[in-house]
């Protein structure tokens, strides 16, 4: 089930249930999503709580916050009418669905956690560190380099874990992107992951039959991974609470 | 000199990185708004699906009604769980094991993806119990996943605010039941209403776990609880996936979009409210 | 009024209480003094068997008037050992409902009765003239001393026969400490009081009997003046140099 050359042909004369395609397609699908949240997301923390003024920036968290609440089939359908459409256009691809594509859409979605969870460290740290820093001289872009960023960097690590296991639970955005094709992911080329491998396939399953097994099996391995991420996400943010406090 | 641009690029940097993710948070809406506001009109909102293939006239009204029906009845299941899980580990955790027990089992369902909930739903409910394609395996598929995140804010709001309360008033020889009753959850009420009801949003948003449990392309309004159901968010997958009409899925998008925002925008606003309260 | 024998007490396997004998006397004010971390409140949080609420443990007999706590119900003990905490917490409506919230629980329900035991209640705990014409506005309005008060009122609802009190003063100004202090001096008259406090000086000004405590042992249980004037333990004479 997990050997390099085995591919996923479930309904051939000679079944056959490779899974390696999809796990590092959902591995790599989360991987770009979690950087291109972490950049714009820690960005934009330190944007809106360093150079706005805080009701302004109240103002925009709390919006951002409901970007957080538009459901997945949303945020897959406008990747499929911009994202998927644009990489149509610029690379002459046949349809433009691809493994980036949804590492897109996918970042664009873990975002509004990554800025809150941020936030909160930025604010947090400035609390802490900024006046006494500034008194010693230091501008205040120096300060944030220098004392802010490095003091959450923990928190920015256990965001990023976070981040990482909802990434790769992900279903609806993802399967409507991706191009669902089970072979090794690259960069441009369609790909598969196992939410969305099993999204599509159980309805079509024999209930007892091979299939289902590997189907579970499939969920199973992305259970422990999930459990791993999730876990290691959790421990650190306990850890990061109890010294604040 | 260095110093003076590293301090203009770190500057820069921000403003663009901050810029663009508030640009892409207020894209999101103004697109789906914008492309949608076409096709909305009285007679969407109230007729039923017609058209060949289906989806590509008349309206929506089933699956508005469909997910209404979906996100209440997992609201109450998932909701009344939830609480009562925040409620056993904040006020009666007095068997470790058991509280551990519970506190883990919600964490780790909060991690679970909404997927799984679908295919275990599946397996579980239509093929082992036979029940068949409709709102009640699709409304406990939902409601499981409703269950942590309701659990997880309740319990937070029990615990931040009232546990002061609860042990004052056993030190006047008040039982806890009262304590609860006539202190705890008359004060938490709309808090607690407000979190059921984002987790209702949440649950209405979905498609992963209703996928094969009971949603259906074409269905009228549910009169049984085993009854399959439209419901906007498989409505606009369907459409979307199957390419039968992009100019129906935007305005699908929006009437779901417009709907969740709503729900979200008035728990919000009774939060605050009731902040305000307090602090006066 | 209260015995207690060989009470040991704490939190899973930290033993806090090592084994206290104590006798409290009705109609009296007994203070508990000693250092902080000696185990006072801990002692007071065991009468009324709150202690396990927090998930601590007791073991050895508590006896109010010769029955065994252990036996009660814990509300009934609650009930009859009224409790104030260190922090004053008003719980979040009215003043009026703070008390009628007890009241109602204890079966009272005419309206013009739980008027009178209001009244009656929180003029024995000095804030009646004070807040007689806002009963209705919610009870967080009012100032630290007055929530200390209306929460020794409240106790009062539950008609308690001891009143025991844990730091009642230790947030509260000069001013609002005095009238504490007078009005648990009248209430000696009815009800028996147990005050724990760190503060020597204030044990002086009103306790009829003084339990000196340290490392979760009983050292001293003497008379006031006795205590003040003639202390037996070292320990004790040395605390007492300071003042």
């Amino acid at each position: 089930m997990f050997q390099a050359d085995t591919k996923w042909q479930p309904v051939s004369g000679t079944p056959q249930f490779g899974l390696l395609p999809a796990i590092t397609g959902t591995l790599y699908v989360s991987a770009i999503a979690v950087i291109l949240a972490l950049i714009f997301g820690v960005g934009g923390a330190l944007f809106l709580n360093y150079y706005l003024p805080d009701n302004i920036a109240k103002i925009f968290l709390s919006f951002i916050e409901l970007v957080a609440g538009i459901p997945s089939v949303i945020f897959g359908f406008i990747g499929l009418t911009v994202v998927v459409k644009g990489f149509a256009k610029i690379g002459k691809m046949a349809a433009g669905q691809c493994v980036l594509a949804a590492g897109i859409v996918l970042g664009v979605m873990l975002l509004p956690y990554v800025i809150a969870t941020c936030s909160e460290s930025v604010q947090n740290a400035r609390k802490t560190y900024e006046l006494s820093a500034l008194a010693l001289g230091l501008s205040k872009e120096a300060v944030l380099l220098k004392t802010i960023l490095p003091s959450i960097r923990r928190g920015i690590i256990a965001a990023a874990m976070m981040a990482f296991g909802r990434g790769l639970g992900e279903t609806m955005a993802v399967m409507m992107v991706i191009g669902n094709s089970p072979i090794f992911p690259k960069f441009f080329g369609r790909g598969q992951t196992i939410p969305a491998l099993t999204a599509l396939e159980m309805g079509s399953i024999e209930y007892g039959s091979m299939h289902l097994s590997v189907l579970y099996a499939a969920n199973a391995v992305l259970l422990i991974l999930l459990f791993v991420v999730l876990g290691c996400g959790h421990m650190l943010r306990r850890r990061l609470d109890k010294d604040e406090t | 000199m260095r110093h003076r641009v590293g301090k203009y690029l770190t500057r820069l940097a921000c403003f663009l990185l901050g810029v663009s993710a508030i640009g892409i948070a207020l894209f999101l809406f103004v697109y789906v708004f914008w492309k949608g506001r076409g096709v909305i009109s009285l007679s969407f909102l109230l007729d039923s699906p017609s058209g060949v293939p289906v989806g590509t006239d008349g309206g929506i009204f089933p699956a508005l009604i469909g997910s209404i029906f979906l996100g209440g009845l997992s609201a109450l299941m998932g909701g009344l769980l939830g609480i009562g899980a925040a409620l056993y580990l904040a006020f009666y955790s007095d068997r470790k094991w058991l509280s551990v027990l519970v506190n883990t089992a919600i964490l780790g369902l909060s991690g679970i993806p909404s997927i799984l909930f679908g295919l275990v739903g599946y397996t579980l409910l239509i093929y082992k119990l036979g029940i068949g394609r409709s709102l009640l395996c699709a409304s406990i598929s939902v409601a499981a996943m409703i269950v942590p995140f309701v659990s997880i804010r309740a319990k937070k709001i029990f615990e931040e605010k009232r546990r002061g309360y609860m042990e004052e008033s056993l030190g006047l020889g008040l039982s806890k039941e009262y304590t609860l009753r006539k202190l705890i959850l008359p004060h938490c009420a709309s808090e607690l209403l407000g979190t059921v009801a984002l987790g209702m949003a949440y649950g209405m948003g979905a498609v992963a776990p209703i996928l094969y449990t009971g949603a259906v392309m074409q269905a009228d309004i549910p009169r049984k609880l085993t009854d399959p159901f439209m419901s906007l968010p498989y409505h606009l997958y369907m459409l979307v996936n199957n390419g039968f009409s992009l100019e129906y899925a935007f305005g699908t998008a929006f009437v779901l979009m417009a709907f969740l925002l709503l729900v979200q925008l008035l728990c919000k606003g009774v939060t605050s409210l009731q902040e305000r309260k307090e602090s006066r | 009024m209260l015995e207690i024998q060989n009470l040991k007490a704490g939190f899973g396997k930290k033993e806090i209480l090592h084994g206290i004998n104590l006798a409290i006397p009705g109609h009296k004010i007994t203070a508990i003094v000693g250092q902080s971390g000696c185990g006072k409140t801990t002692l007071l949080k065991s009468m009324n068997r709150i202690l396990e609420e927090e998930g601590g443990y007791i073991d050895g007999s508590v006896l109010l008037k010769g029955a065994d706590c252990k036996r009660m119900p814990k509300e009934m003990l609650r009930k009859k050992i009224g409790m104030v905490f260190q922090q004053p917490t008003v719980f979040p409506c009215s003043i009026e409902k703070n008390l009628s919230y007890v009241l109602k629980y204890h079966g009272l329900r005419d309206k013009s009765a739980i008027r009178q035991e209001i009244e009656a209640c929180m003029k024995k705990a000095k804030l009646y003239d004070e807040v007689k014409n806002h009963m209705k506005t919610p009870a967080k309005n009012l100032s630290g001393g007055q929530k200390q008060r209306l929460a020794i009122a409240r106790s009062l609802c539950a008609k308690p026969d001891m009143l025991v009190l844990d730091e009642p003063c230790s947030a509260l100004d000069l001013k609002n400490t005095i009238a504490i202090e007078k009005t648990m001096l009248e209430l000696k008259e009815q009800y028996t009081l147990v005050i724990v406090t760190h503060n020597l000086a204030q044990a002086r000004r009103i306790a009829d009997w003084v339990v000196f405590m340290d490392r979760g042992g009983v050292l001293e249980v003497t008379k006031k003046d006795m205590f003040f004037e003639h202390p037996s333990s070292e320990l004790a004479r040395e605390q007492l140099s300071y003042i």
